[in-house]
């Protein structure tokens, strides 16, 4: 175990060390490599005229109370609320006032990736090749193509998902939870605090005080936390997947937790032996 | 795409960065290595027609860019020996793989580390500076900066990358 942790903090430290941002990309590499194989697909043009086409709609809608700093990487700054802003892979975007949104030159080249500050509402354009990854300064979204806002600072981040699914994942506890249309997030970093609501149902996580509260939520959103939260493989039949459940623990065992679980809906939730 | 090129993207696809991080170790160099795994995949398409004759195509690739590091290395210093190559370099070829593996994992963790965060990160672990000299350049303080690090390597130590394959399968 612990030669395993130095091996990794190694690995880690190495890695680190040589990271440069952008570099070991693998649809970079694919599109230099393709470009040196004589004959390889025919793809090239198509590509390039869309690229030609998002840089060209981009400049149209640059303007209207957006600054667009000239260095890399690309910053928008909102001087006014409701300001509407296309990105290259046509997703758009409405910043309210003091908004903050960047996003490197290579976007929507292997991934779509911004980082941003403040009140800013997506609609995502889909595409499952390229993830959209949004990340404040306390959390990461990841969505392949739907509409959500969110609100962030330092110190907390809100999301709201209008339509379509998107991960949302804290810093601490790193807990990826899955949202779809209809639920809100709001996590505040200072006291590891996840609030999740939706139409009839919420759920609480506190990574300080270990606590879980659960109020109508599906089991298999609440063995999803749970999973993650105990960083332990738990095994759900598909038959119970989307029982209501309700319930608070605070600092109890796994193994007690779904104990009661199984015990108050009668469900067959087991834990696996090997750690996730 | 035709069969062929199917099957060469996929394996391109599937090791490209890990191969790009097993060559880092011999080349020491990010641009170097990656010139090294192309070139070994320019080779492989070559070789395209006889590609259903090789035995295990990833094991091809390891050793093939492990060969061309050290050739370019020896074509760079014809008087070099191999005694100049790092020794966690020569590792036996499973071991080798199962950290170029790791290694692309954390790569790619750090790719998706909060933007600050990785930037604090960087700071310390590539450049060397001090939490002090850190905090004095973001205008942070020292126990943020040392919270931010202390969470990055938390987060590179156990964050479960399989979520986000389990939540978009």
């Amino acid at each position: 175990m612990e030669k395993n942790r130095n091996e990794m903090d190694k690995s880690i430290r190495f890695v680190a060390q040589h990271y440069q941002e952008g570099a070991f990309n693998t649809t970079q590499g694919w599109k230099r490599l393709t470009s040196s194989l004589p004959g390889f697909g025919k793809r090239g043009h198509l590509s390039l005229l869309t690229r030609v086409a998002a840089a060209a709609l981009l400049l149209l809608i640059i303007g209207v109370g957006v600054l667009k700093m000239v260095n890399q990487p690309e910053q928008l700054y909102a001087e006014t609320d409701n300001t509407p802003f296309t990105l290259p892979d046509q997703t758009t975007i409405v910043m309210k006032q003091g908004a903050k949104l960047q996003y490197y030159k290579h976007f929507n080249k292997t991934e779509r990736r911004i980082s941003m500050y403040g009140d800013i509402a997506f609609a995502v354009t889909r595409d499952e090749i390229k993830p959209f990854i949004v990340s404040t300064p306390t959390a990461l979204i990841e969505v392949l193509g739907t509409e959500f806002t969110v609100i962030a600072n330092d110190d907390e981040t809100r999301l709201s998902v209008a339509s379509g699914k998107v991960l949302f994942t804290p810093n601490d506890p790193v807990a990826p939870l899955p949202c779809t249309a209809g639920m809100k997030v709001h996590y505040i970093a200072e006291t590891a605090t996840i609030n999740v609501t939706a139409p009839g149902r919420k759920m609480e996580i506190n990574g300080k005080t270990r606590s879980l509260t659960f109020d109508n939520m599906e089991l298999k959103e609440v063995v999803s936390v749970l999973s993650h939260f105990y960083k332990i493989a738990i095994e759900l039949p598909e038959n119970e997947a989307e029982l209501p459940f309700s319930s608070s623990f605070t600092q109890e065992s796994i193994i007690e937790i779904i104990n009661i679980i199984n015990l108050t809906l009668d469900t067959h939730i087991t834990i696996k032996e090997a750690p996730l | 795409m035709n069969v062929l090129e199917k099957k060469f993207s996929g394996y391109f696809h599937d090791h490209y960065r890990q191969l790009c991080l097993h060559a880092l170790h011999f080349m020491g160099n990010a641009d170097e290595a990656e010139d090294v795994v192309q070139e070994t995949f320019v080779n492989l398409w070559d070789k395209r027609e006889q590609m259903e004759t090789i035995k295990s195509v990833k094991s091809y690739l390891y050793t093939a860019v492990r060969n061309n590091c050290l050739t370019r290395i020896r074509d760079a210093e014809p008087t070099s020996s191999l005694e100049m190559i790092p020794p966690d370099a020569l590792l036996p070829e499973e071991d080798q793989i199962k950290r170029a593996e790791m290694e692309a994992r954390i790569w790619k963790m750090i790719d998706e580390l909060p933007e600050r965060r990785r930037k604090i990160f960087l700071m310390a672990k590539r450049d060397g500076m001090s939490y002090k000299e850190i905090a004095a350049e973001t205008g942070l303080s020292v126990k943020t900066v040392e919270n931010h690090i202390f969470r990055a390597m938390q987060s590179l130590r156990s964050k479960d990358i399989n979520a986000y394959f389990f939540f978009f399968a």
